[in-house]
């Protein structure tokens, strides 16, 4: 039956039946299969969390949007076609489900106008290189969750998640140009946060 | 080009998204002052770990087990 084929695309043949793709656990769960909706879940829970924290910072609210988000997975995956990449798909569900929450939360984030925004210091270099703190991991997931929401926002879409521009401005009702000035305030912020962390240690 | 003129470029010219002219006004700038430099360096410091940040799995996680489970218990259509 096999004759052919060598022993490592055996092997991948068994492995593509053990291993589903999202594509085909999304028709079986529209289907009405619980167990592979299940497994939809467990395959993107992290990163749909990680990306409801990071946009959101605190865990308390990136637990009930992460919920919500698979709750709407749920409702909707029957209109899922296999176009784009289901990681794609549910990622700007995510999105959409968090910035739909900033809405009716009300918490203007500060990218609509110039007023009212978080004046940003541009703290003069030493021109030092020892002295330039280090930017670590942890450090920087703090500094994102002392950003305030609009600048986060935009952070974390377009650095951390990989956004273009204009899929920010279009999700989030803004101009491209609006996208681009916050990003780099967001950016100059977070130095900002990491030299006072530093400075304090 | 000015340390005020360049600082607000810097994202714009770390990410490419400046026009020709400008993209050498900045560059020659940051040749020539060491602040600005610095300032770029720790912005693109920023961005090469936020990028890290995207695959990184290290993050404390909830147990997504409750989860699911808390998420069935409230949505009678997920069953």
């Amino acid at each position: 039956m096999f004759e052919g084929l060598d022993k490592g695309a055996l092997e991948n043949v068994s492995a593509a039946e053990i291993t589903p793709t999202d594509f085909d656990l999304a028709q079986k769960s529209a289907a009405g299969d619980m167990g592979a909706f299940e497994t939809l879940y467990h395959r993107h829970f992290r990163r749909v969390y990680a990306l409801c924290m990071r946009m959101l910072g605190n865990p308390t609210e990136a637990e009930d949007l992460t919920q919500e988000t698979f709750i709407n997975l749920h409702n909707k995956i029957g209109s899922f076609r296999g176009e784009s990449a289901f990681t794609t798909w549910l990622h700007r569900m995510a999105v959409n489900q968090v910035l739909m929450y900033f809405r009716r939360k009300k918490s203007r984030p500060e990218y609509t106008t110039t007023e009212g925004e978080t004046p940003v210091q541009i703290v003069q270099g030493t021109a030092n290189p020892d002295k330039m703190p280090v930017v670590d991991r942890i450090g920087l997931e703090n500094a994102i969750t002392k950003l305030p929401p609009g600048y986060r926002n935009i952070f974390v879409l377009h650095d951390v998640e990989g956004y273009e521009h204009g899929e920010i401005a279009e999700m989030m009702g803004i101009s491209e140009g609006t996208s681009k000035s916050q990003l780099h305030k967001a950016r100059l912020k977070l130095r900002e946060l990491i030299r006072e962390h530093a400075a304090l240690n | 080009m000015k340390c005020e003129e360049s600082i607000p470029l810097l994202s714009d010219f770390r990410d490419g998204a400046l026009g020709n002219i400008e993209q050498v006004e900045v560059r020659t700038h940051l040749s020539k002052c060491p602040p600005c430099t610095e300032i770029f360096s720790e912005l693109d410091n920023i961005v090469l770990t936020a990028q890290a940040l995207r695959e990184d799995q290290k993050m404390d996680f909830p147990d997504e087990n409750l989860i699911w489970q808390r998420m069935r218990l409230n949505n009678p259509t997920i069953h």
